[in-house]
């Protein structure tokens, strides 16, 4: 970095930080800052910085919020009967874009993964049950990923809700919109057999 | 691109770039390898649905300068029930983690691979009850480690080399893991670690007491085909000392504790 004067070289590292971010693309991000207008440099400086000093977890739900509670668990529009279990904000966030879902959310901040040992005890389940057991939920909807980590995780949670005599459901599997069945695996047409409904 | 053909159980899958997974797989030819399924993270990919952890498939792979690739992917056995009951995902999650510390690289051993495939599918048919678990789990313990040449000693004094019915009476044996099995009653008076506890800087239990009934299950189970320990029966006591013993041993030759254990626990509690 010799080659570089001193603040060049330290913004070139500080983008380096960033995942997915090798030397030569962090000497083109910094390159192409000293080439923005200041006023831009400043606000990219400041929503970052407003980023990470305003944005926490909201402590109903763990939903990534800029206040408490956050705008979905404070909204009076929303069904709080029923409650979708997510792995993480961003699964959150897809879930939002269907604009089907109308009730509330609980990220799990992760998923269970016996082959790394992690575990359930790093799971926001305790503050689930906590919640579900204060009453007025009626269904949990497991919107895990279908993975195996995700699977493990909702027949976990599954496991846990089934005695409070709630209804858990789980999202569907199956052949995405717009797919082939052709080119469907085998394993994915068979979630898609079983979960056939009438029509 | 040289390419090839392996015909492999998936042991691991973990997420690598933005949409990639790179696959463990243990092939019965070609040993353990690594290799990346490109895309598989995505909605679209027709590999998402094959690379499945515990999934026995037919893979078409190319050659990479450092990691090789999946190319296309076809399902033999997708074992689906493993991973669509938590006790069989927990029983097939310690499976997979114990053959993967135990097979080498690129070093074949089609027995274990047989011995995989046979107790995923006696897994998959089982009812998912802790005791059969317990049960698929014993009989997988011993006779990997067997192949793996890490069986205990169970005929004979792990220490003297005299055999248990010259010392063996109808009373509980002592199972040593640091000793590597049974021993006999003077073996293990001048042993220096001699209690339930763990001592020293050995990791677990130094003596596991058996009773006699099972030392003799576990002696049979080692050799016994997938058949005959299917039908053989457990008693709660025989299965709790086993799995005392077996997990103690595999500890100690291992010199970690498997990561998947006590998901497994809580899911059998």
């Amino acid at each position: 970095m010799s080659h570089y004067p001193d603040a060049l070289a330290r913004l070139v590292q500080e983008f380096m930080r960033l995942p997915g971010i090798g030397p030569k693309t962090a000497q083109r991000l910094a390159f192409f800052v000293l080439r923005m207008e200041e006023r831009d440099v400043l606000a990219l400086a400041s929503a970052l910085a407003d980023a990470k000093r305003k944005i926490q977890r909201c402590q109903v739900c763990y939903n990534l919020a800029d206040a408490q509670p956050c705008r979905i668990c404070s909204d009076p529009r929303r069904d709080s009967s029923i409650l979708c279990v997510v792995e993480e904000a961003n699964d959150l966030i897809a879930m939002e874009k269907t604009r089907t879902y109308a009730g509330l959310y609980h990220v799990l901040e992760g998923c269970l993964s016996p082959l790394e040992g992690i575990g359930p005890e790093t799971l926001r389940l305790p503050e689930l049950l906590k919640r579900v057991k204060a009453g007025g939920t009626k269904e949990v909807i497991l919107a895990t990923n279908p993975t195996v980590e995700g699977e493990a995780t909702a027949m976990y949670v599954a496991r846990l809700l089934k005695p409070l005599g709630l209804k858990v459901t789980r999202i569907a599997r199956g052949i995405p919109v717009g797919g082939d069945l052709e080119y469907t695996d085998e394993a994915t047409l068979a979630r898609a057999l079983e979960g056939r409904r009438d029509m | 691109m040289p390419s090839y053909k392996a015909d492999g159980i998936i042991l691991k899958a973990r997420d690598f770039g933005e949409s990639d997974r790179i696959l463990t797989i243990l092939d019965r030819s070609l040993g353990k390898l690594e290799a990346v399924a490109k895309g598989t993270r995505r909605t679209q990919s027709v590999l998402r649905g094959p690379c499945q952890p515990f999934s026995h498939n037919l893979f078409f792979l190319w050659q990479g300068r450092t990691l090789d690739g999946v190319s296309e992917c076809e399902i033999v056995e997708s074992f689906a029930p493993l991973r669509d009951d938590l006790l069989k995902l927990a029983a097939a999650s310690y499976m997979v983690e114990l053959v993967d510390d135990i097979a080498r690289d690129q070093d074949p051993n089609p027995d274990i691979f047989d011995l995989t495939l046979e107790h995923f599918r006696r897994l998959e048919a089982a009812e998912p009850t802790p005791a059969n678990v317990n049960h698929i789990l014993r009989s997988f313990d011993l006779r990997l480690l067997g192949l793996a040449g890490f069986s205990p000693s169970l005929d004979a004094c792990a220490t003297c080399g005299q055999p248990v019915g010259l010392w063996a009476g109808v009373g509980a044996v002592a199972f040593s893991p640091v000793a590597g099995g049974v021993v006999c009653p003077a073996c293990r008076a001048v042993s220096a670690g001699d209690g339930e506890e763990g001592q020293g800087d050995t990791p677990g239990p130094v003596v596991i007491l058996l009773a006699a009934g099972t030392l003799a299950t576990m002696r049979h189970l080692a050799t016994a085909t997938t058949e005959q320990a299917r039908i053989l029966r457990l008693t709660p006591r025989a299965a709790k000392e086993m799995e005392r013993a077996l997990r103690a041993h595999i500890l100690y030759h291992l010199d970690r504790q498997l990561k998947s254990l006590d998901f497994l626990d809580s899911v059998l509690e």
